[in-house]
């Protein structure tokens, strides 16, 4: 069982210090689908829900934040026209993100309880649980969660006797990075590649199989039950008056303590660091990536001074995305941490629209050869106009995602890109080398 | 409507279109790749980009829906902006090979490079490249060109029917291909080399052949099927170098069959090319004079026991004065329909001019449609696309065949009937329609059992309530039923079926010119426009047991097209003079006494009536190869010489004028209904001994000018037999084997098995072609020769040669 602080009240992973947690009955000795019955059989309307929901002012944690609340009032009302689906984005690709694998391998129930309750909320019959290829551990809890649950009565019909329907199936993906965007989820669902979608329309509309569909990311719906069960002003009061609720930080890099980390939202970055020990061997902090790759980094002293919530990020210059802190000591070279960054950009695009398909390669290409030192002193310029020619462009976020590593890195460490590009070697020094190299 | 501002000007549109809808309406400029009115909306090229005031990024106007009071700039620095990274994007891994690239000239990302690109790039690194692949005889690849755009996939997800190219890899490794290496095998496949807009996808026959900007072009009309696609001709100094489709939205929309579009190669094959005869054992060429002589000689020595067949891809032209060359000396034999098998026909119809019975456009907007005895997707690629449309929108479009021949898309239900059992299995379905639309059932029809003719009764019922419920129902007879030894009566069994069901019937007529030879009179019992002329015999008598002293035939080879090859073959070497005027070498020309060199279709004028009733012109677009001439030329100078009255005309526009009377005076008209056959069949089974052969021919092996286009050809991939698998078991037979099928004259051929349970048991599909001649009646029956002389033949080929 990992080690979680235990001077912050837990929400998404509340109940894992137990060893089985992940079982129903641990689930079910802390009070578990006792939320899903207060809402199936305590007649409470599907309005009911969205507005706790609102009034908790939960935000997506899957990175953009969107209320919860206000994406569920977009799905049609319920009309008797069936089916309609709930779609948990389980993919989490990010690097240096891994809540939500938590959550599925200690917490599977509470992701299931809120999935039974959002599935109501929005009068979807049938969830889907779309699980990123590579975890398999998480998958087979997920799916004897399932199990477990429809053998106890807790999925399939007539939920405690409310004439309500629900069914969940777990969908594993192929390992893409792209599949966690949400409408390319909804194609691999379908059984395409995973390709991103155009919007409009969006997925309350024409979802999988053309169906009203919502998507939310794990830790999203395992929060909802918790809200029902405490009421969303409990939950408001726990972050800031702008984001309910806890938040995992999945700190990883240069630490002492790598891990996954549940506070509230608001917490000043600061805190954060500490309770991950600090950086490793009392080293400087030089750079932060707070909401994984695709959003962008920050200098040490700027995120010093910042709090880890939607707001007070976005003040910083960057996103708290999907709650990925990765961590840069002094000893980094950003631009070899941004080759590294754009080379998995350029992998994972997945090709379909032009700015991204061709650009990617082109930002990667560049920065390697800067990295490698064969840079030329227009790279830079043409590094931040290719960026400007993607970034808005393309039919999803990736392309923004693409950019905003290398656009920050350039606002923030030109020097070190000069120095890259003038003196054709590392500007931290071979000791920083050697150490990356040993990290791997 | 809603009222939106385009650079400021105010327009009022209709809602729910998209930008880029508008403004091509308005003749706006908006420049595209991935973007195609007939295709859906994929938005990935970003070229279109506009600027939306009010929205934050720049948007794709192929995929932003217009709204009241929106502010569109198509020529902000915002959009302007957009499109230049977009070009500078698209052609940081482009070859920019333009020099050697086919698609210069005609290409859209050079055209919309010299618009919006930059002269120089900055762009450093590496370029991407990627291996072609080898997708068939007929499109040509230079993938490493490739935009990605997915003109190509979409247009086989929605239009071919067939999902065959697709992307595979991801980002900048992703490749558009065919999954493992297969052919393209699409009968619309050429129509993705118009849609790319780059080199990717271009033309294999057309390779190097010409720059577009050095050929002219000439609008023609393809002859090969009855649907009349409206396509160009290019040459270079008289040298036809392809042919493109012509939007036409009421017949081939923009889309142009495999077999209409690479048809053009047999121009410069195989072709004769001075006047011929036979003398002494062997071909001279000789003078026309020395050819006209011999023609003449010999048709004088006949007098009127004497017949004539003109092909149904001829001109009406043609068509009149083949009849009128032999109803002037005298004969009564002439025929268009060298594949009907019954020989009784006009005894019973009267008139069955095949027309479709209405606008081609309206098969889209059709609730429900039955196909009896055809395979429209091969014998009709654009009509059948039209159906194909109505079923996207919900129709429920059914067939009725002796197999189940490839579709592009799902039938309602795909009725397969028993071997030989045709005319019961309409007449079932005629008596269960009369039960779905509450009528009597006739008694003609009464009690004739689904189950016996091979057909599950329940499905016959879903069938027919389809067709009773409907509004807009077609009852369409298909080519094979229209050919088969018991046409007369599947003709007038479907009409019964279309009048119990208050549906539309028609035909779906074979050639381009097929209602044209009924109109022109080009059939033994009518003249020109249903005139009264001394009934003769069809084609199947005068080329069987009836045979002629001399033989006149005009573009046709009735020695492989005929119903019964051998026996017309045998009518034909037993005449005393054979003259045969021919674009191509063919078996027929071969026993000819004289040959007569005349113009294909790409050189020659002259119109053509299609299967809905259009009269269109062709033009041509070159000279003829060699001392060909025209063949409405040669009919004249025959006739004239011979002392027909009526032969004196010197312009092509004065027969043309006898057509339009002729049409006029059979009171055709353009979507226009068929006569009513009026004939109350006995549904009568055929049996006999032996396999049931199938003849349903392929569609790159079809007409004399197809079969000598060599890229068809290679696509064709020769004869093959295919047979139930149960049925080959029975027999001893495995797939990749050749075996010696045995017709009813003698004849054989052997030919490599193909194994497919789409054709039901006891019956073998054997197209009618030049390597199944010998195996005699097209609708005959075959036996299956020493099974242990079977030997095995290489898998490819039997790869392509499915239907």
């Amino acid at each position: 069982m990992p080690d979680y602080p235990n001077d912050y009240e837990l929400v998404t992973l509340a109940g894992t210090e137990r060893e089985d947690s992940h079982t129903l009955q641990a689930y079910l000795d802390r009070g578990g689908y006792s939320a899903a019955k207060k809402v199936l059989s305590e007649g409470l309307t599907r309005d009911d829900v969205i507005s706790e929901i609102k009034k908790a002012g939960l935000r997506g944690r899957g990175g953009a934040g969107f209320p919860t609340g206000l994406k569920w009032s977009f799905m049609p009302p319920a009309d008797g026209n069936q089916p309609k689906y709930l779609a948990c984005n389980a993919d989490e690709a990010e690097p240096g993100t891994f809540k939500d694998r938590d959550i599925m391998r200690h917490n599977p129930h509470q992701l299931v309880e809120g999935m039974i309750i959002g599935g109501y909320a929005i009068d979807a019959t049938v969830g889907y649980v779309y699980i990123r290829g590579e975890f398999w551990e998480p998958y087979a809890r997920v799916q004897a969660a399932i199990e477990a649950a429809y053998e106890a009565g807790y999925l399939g019909p007539n939920l405690f006797g409310s004439g309500v329907d629900f069914d969940l199936h777990t969908h594993r993906g192929g390992g893409a990075y792209i599949a966690g965007e949400e409408t390319a989820m909804l194609e691999s669902i379908e059984g395409k590649k995973a390709m991103p979608r155009f919007k409009p329309p969006f997925p309350a509309n024409y979802g999988i199989f053309g169906r009203p569909t919502t998507v939310n990311n794990v830790e999203t719906l395992a929060s909802v039950p918790p809200i029902i069960n405490n009421g969303g002003d409990w939950f408001l009061g726990v972050g800031t008056p702008e984001s309910g609720g806890t938040k995992i930080y999945s700190v990883s890099g240069h630490v002492e303590r790598p891990g996954n980390y549940e506070v509230p939202l608001g917490t000043p970055f600061s805190e954060l660091l500490e309770l991950a020990g600090g950086v490793r061997n009392g080293n400087g902090l030089k750079a932060v990536i707070p909401g994984g790759p695709s959003v962008p980094m920050v200098p040490g002293e700027v995120i010093m001074d910042a709090n880890m919530d939607y707001e007070s990020l976005a003040q910083a210059g960057t996103m708290l995305g999907a709650g990925s802190v990765i961590i840069m000591d002094e000893h980094t070279c950003i631009v070899r941490a941004v080759e590294r960054i754009a080379k998995f950009f350029h992998h994972e695009s997945c090709g379909q629209c032009t700015p991204c398909r061709e650009g990617s390669g082109w930002l990667h290409r560049v920065v390697h050869r800067i990295e490698h030192g064969q840079g030329r002193m227009e790279d830079l310029d043409t590094l931040l106009e290719v960026g400007s020619r993607i970034e808005g462009r393309t039919i999803c976020a990736f392309g923004d995602a693409e950019v905003a590593p290398v656009q920050s890195s350039i606002q923030h460490f030109r020097d070190e890109f000069d120095y890259h590009i003038n003196h054709k070697r590392c500007m931290v020094g071979a000791g920083a080398r050697a150490s990356m190299a040993q990290a791997g | 409507m809603a009222e939106i501002y385009i650079n400021g000007e105010s327009y009022n549109v209709d809602d729910g279109q998209m930008i880029i809808e508008v403004t091509d309406q308005l003749g706006i400029d908006v420049p595209r790749f991935c973007y195609h009115r007939k295709l859906s909306v994929a938005a990935n090229c970003r070229m279109c980009l506009v600027e939306v005031e009010k929205m934050r990024k720049p948007v794709p106007a192929c995929a932003t829906p217009v709204s009241d009071g929106m502010h569109v700039h198509t020529h902000s620095d915002t959009a302007v902006d957009g499109r230049r990274g977009i070009m500078e994007f698209l052609l940081i891994n482009h070859p920019l090979d333009c020099p050697i690239c086919d698609q210069g000239g005609e290409c859209d990302l050079q055209d919309l490079a010299m618009a919006h690109g930059s002269s120089h790039s900055r762009y450093l690194e590496d370029k991407r490249s990627v291996e072609d692949a080898n997708i068939g005889p007929l499109i040509e690849t230079e993938m490493t060109r490739c935009i990605h755009c997915t003109r190509c996939v979409r247009f086989g997800e929605e239009v071919g029917g067939m999902m065959e190219l697709g992307a595979t890899f991801r980002g900048e490794e992703m490749e558009i291909g065919t999954y493992v290496g297969r052919t393209v095998e699409s009968e619309l496949s050429g129509n993705m080399i118009d849609l790319c807009p780059v080199g990717a996808l271009t033309s294999k026959p057309y390779r190097y052949k010409a720059r577009v900007w050095e050929m002219r072009r000439h609008d023609s009309v393809c002859p090969h099927c009855s649907v009349g696609c409206n396509l160009e001709i290019e040459e270079v100094q008289g040298e036809v170098k392809r042919t493109l489709p012509v939007t036409n939205e009421a017949i081939n929309e923009e889309w142009l069959c495999d077999k209409g579009r690479y048809s053009y190669e047999a121009v410069h094959h195989n072709r004769v090319e001075r006047p011929h005869i036979f003398r002494g054992g062997q071909w001279q060429a000789v003078s026309w004079e020395a050819a006209f002589d011999v023609a003449l000689n010999g048709l004088r020595s006949v007098g009127k026991d004497l017949a004539g067949v003109v092909a149904p891809t001829a001109t009406l032209e043609e068509q009149w004065l083949t009849q009128h060359l032999v109803r002037g000396l005298g004969g009564t034999d002439v025929d268009h329909r060298l594949g009907l098998a019954d020989s009784d026909f006009d005894a019973h119809i009267e008139d069955a001019t095949p027309l479709l019975g209405q606008p081609l456009a309206e098969l889209e907007d059709l609730d429900a449609a039955i196909v009896i005895g055809g395979n429209p997707r091969k014998d009709q690629p654009l009509a059948n696309h039209r159906l194909r449309k109505a079923v996207r929108k919900g129709a429920q479009v059914s067939a009725l065949n002796p197999a189940a021949y490839p579709k592009n898309f799902r039938y309602y239900h795909d009725l397969i009937h028993g071997p030989g059992q045709d005319a019961p299995a309409v007449a079932a379905l005629a008596a269960e329609v009369a039960g779905a639309a509450g009528s009597e059932v006739p008694a003609n029809v009464a009690g004739v059992d689904a189950a016996s003719a091979g057909l599950t009764a329940a499905v016959v019922q879903a069938v027919a309530q389809a067709l009773a419920r409907g509004e807009r129902v077609a009852v369409l007879v298909g080519t094979q039923a229209q050919e088969h030894p018991q046409a007369a009566e599947l003709i007038g069994l479907a009409h019964q079926v279309a009048a119990l069901a208050g549906a539309r019937f028609g035909y779906l007529a074979a050639y381009g010119n097929s209602v044209g030879g009924w109109a022109m009179g080009a059939v033994p019992h009518r003249g020109p426009g249903g005139d009264r002329v001394a009934r003769g015999q069809p084609a199947s008598a005068f080329l069987g047991e009836g045979g002629r002293a001399g033989y006149v035939v005009v573009g046709a080879d009735p020695l492989v097209e005929g119903a019964d090859p051998v026996a017309a073959r045998h009518a034909f070497e037993k005449a005393a003079c054979r003259v045969v005027v021919t674009t191509h070498w063919s078996q027929t020309a071969e026993e000819a006494d004289v040959v007569l060199p005349m113009a294909a279709y790409p050189e020659n004028e002259g119109s053509l009536l299609s299967g809905e009733g259009r009269l269109q012109g062709i033009h041509p677009a070159a000279e003829p190869v060699g001392e060909a001439r025209p063949a409405w030329k040669i009919l004249r100078v025959l006739g004239h010489s011979l002392g027909v009255p009526g032969s004196e005309f010197v312009e092509v526009a004065e027969i043309r004028q006898q057509a339009e009377t002729a049409i006029a005076r059979a009171g055709l008209t353009s979507g226009g209904a068929p006569a009513d056959p009026r004939v109350t069949p006995e549904p009568a089974s055929s049996a006999g001994e032996g396999l049931v052969r199938l003849p349903a021919r392929h569609i790159y092996h079809d007409d004399l000018f197809v079969r000598n286009a060599p890229s068809l050809q290679e696509q064709f991939g020769g004869m093959v037999a295919t047979m139930h698998p149960d049925t080959a078991a029975d027999l001893g037979l495995r797939e990749f084997t050749e075996v010696r099928f045995e017709g009813v004259h003698g004849g054989a051929e052997w030919l490599p098995v193909h194994l497919d349970s789409a054709v039901p048991e006891g019956a073998v599909w054997i197209p009618q072609g030049e390597d199944s001649a010998d195996l005699g009646p097209a609708f005959g029956r075959l036996r299956v020769g020493d099974v242990a002389a079977a030997r095995p033949v290489e898998p490819a080929a039997v790869q392509s040669a499915k239907g």
